[in-house]
């Protein structure tokens, strides 16, 4: 199972406007089946990281290998990204837009195999009851687990999971965790996400890799993690900020 | 220093505001007061309203009413893709900003100068009218939709374009359905802007109401000119009511809002 990189960054730059660079040189491996949790302040190129790897953006320079099938990135974005007028069952049907269909798509027809798989993957994450609900009226936990069930829908070799469970209460976010870990497990789904919760990223990630000022500065077993390490994130980097 | 550029700045308005009222004549007193006999002269001429005309005055306000229903619809179903195309988070600059400036030119005409081109084109008439009101329905819904697709969520469109969604299913699946209460909030608003301009297209031959009001003032019947008015303005009100009521079937949210407030108050 594990041994294989999914994903190979090197050296990795980036700027929005070509002058403030975000990322100045990241490297950072994932391996097959294996989850990677990055830690970082806000403002530190997380979220860039991320929507660099699922394509959204183009690299400054350097290079991101991905050994993933094209349509097979799930990503659940910060904001989780749901389409609030349709509901929980039609936003999880969004995950399958990718493949190929019908004329009766465009129209809001989608297959019979289709719609049982994304009402499988609501029942796997608890909310099957709420299929019918409109996402405006999920809670933040559901929502939560909607977006997982539409990453999922993708079949997906890679999850990238943006600030992956921050906005949920502790309990629901152990358990939004230990659900998408264990779906993860059970299809080999390698896993890049960011977080905040050093408990959570203990409990549920392989490893960690520290992100500060745009380079990784520490990478290392998530069970390895103590606060000392964690400290190294608070000093301010005099080098980087000198070359900025 | 500061003080000073504020004094001569203040001092540049009044001047400008003086010199602008004397050039429209607002110092010509005695202008002004024939003015006001000349109102009360019309006054007494207006009224009373003249009843005899009511069926031709609705006649012609049914015309009005289904040149602006049909120039909503027009405009309407053009402006989706019009509209989609002109999306900078969906498509090039190579294709959006071509689509805007033929908008942006649309605009620049108002809708009146569409109901001459089209009187010219296709004869006077409610047609003219029509289609004059679907090209201006066109330019101005399109920017409206545009810019209410364009603050959809970036997240969501990240997702999806992950998916592998095409750029038709982006919009089907994801701009559209988050975009809804927009669509139909700015379509009401656009159908009763165009049941009172259509009144107003009437004056260049465009058919409708405006039509039978120029023909009554050519012919000094301001009774009679009275009586339209008057139905137009009822007609006006009615329709605004209804797509009010339409607003409230449609817009869920609406709904929701106020009957979380109510509820939040009696709690209270």
């Amino acid at each position: 199972m594990s041994g294989a990189e999914i994903v190979r960054i090197e050296d990795l730059r980036f700027s929005y406007d070509g002058f403030t660079p975000i990322l100045r040189g990241v490297s950072l491996r994932v391996m097959e089946g294996k989850s990677v949790a990055i830690m970082g302040r806000s403002g530190s190129g997380k979220t860039t990281l991320l929507k660099l790897v699922a394509g959204l953006l183009a690299p400054y320079e350097g290079r991101i290998e991905l050994r993933v099938p094209p349509k097979k990135i799930g990503y659940v974005p910060q904001q989780i990204g749901l389409v609030k007028n349709l509901t929980a069952l039609q936003n999880v049907l969004l995950g399958s837009l990718g493949r190929p269909a019908g004329p009766g798509r465009i129209l809001g027809f989608f297959e019979r195999d289709e719609v049982d798989r994304a009402m499988g993957l609501l029942d796997d994450l608890g909310i099957a009851d709420l299929a019918d609900r409109k996402a405006a009226l999920l809670s933040g936990g559901e929502r939560q687990r909607v977006a997982v069930a539409r990453a999922f829908m993708q079949s997906p070799s890679l999850l990238l999971a943006d600030e992956f469970v921050s906005d949920l209460d502790i309990v629901n976010a152990i358990e939004v965790m230990q659900i998408t870990g264990e779906m993860c497990r059970k299809n080999g789904v390698s896993v890049l996400m960011t977080m905040h919760d050093a408990f959570l990223v203990r409990d549920f990630a392989d490893r960690v890799a520290l992100l500060k000022s745009g380079r990784i500065i520490q990478e290392l077993p998530a069970n390895q993690l103590d606060p000392n390490i964690l400290a190294a994130l608070l000093t301010v980097d005099v080098e980087a900020d000198a070359k900025s | 220093m500061r003080s000073l550029e504020k004094y001569a700045s203040t001092l540049l308005l009044a001047l400008a505001l003086l010199y602008s009222a004397y050039q429209v004549g607002l110092f010509n007193l005695p202008r002004l007061i024939r003015g006001v006999y000349n109102l009360g002269d019309l006054l007494v001429e207006v009224l009373p309203p003249n009843p005899e005309i009511i069926p031709e005055a609705l006649a012609a306000l049914t015309e009005t009413i289904q040149m602006a229903f049909i120039g909503t619809f027009i405009g309407f179903l053009l402006s989706i893709p019009f509209s989609t195309l002109g999306l900078r988070t969906v498509f090039s600059p190579a294709v959006t900003t071509p689509v805007r400036v033929l908008l942006g030119a649309i605009r620049t005409i108002p809708a009146l100068f569409w109901a001459v081109i089209f009187v010219i084109a296709v004869g006077l008439g409610p047609l003219a009218g029509a289609l004059a009101l679907s090209v201006y329905t066109l330019g101005y819904l399109s920017k409206l939709y545009y810019e209410a697709f364009e603050a959809v969520d970036v997240d969501i469109l990240d997702t999806l374009r992950c998916t592998g969604a095409s750029r038709i299913a982006l919009i089907r699946f994801a701009i559209i359905p988050e975009s809804m209460n927009t669509i139909i909030s700015q379509l009401l608003f656009m159908f009763e802007y165009n049941i009172r301009s259509s009144a107003v297209l009437g004056f260049v031959g465009a058919g409708g109401v405006g039509f039978l009001m120029v023909s009554y003032i050519e012919r000094l019947q301001y009774q009679s000119l009275t009586t339209v008015i008057i139905l137009t303005l009822l007609i006006v009100v009615a329709i605004d009511a209804v797509s009010s009521l339409v607003r409230k079937l449609y817009l869920p949210q609406v709904r929701r809002a106020t009957g979380k407030i109510r509820s939040a108050s009696q709690v209270s």
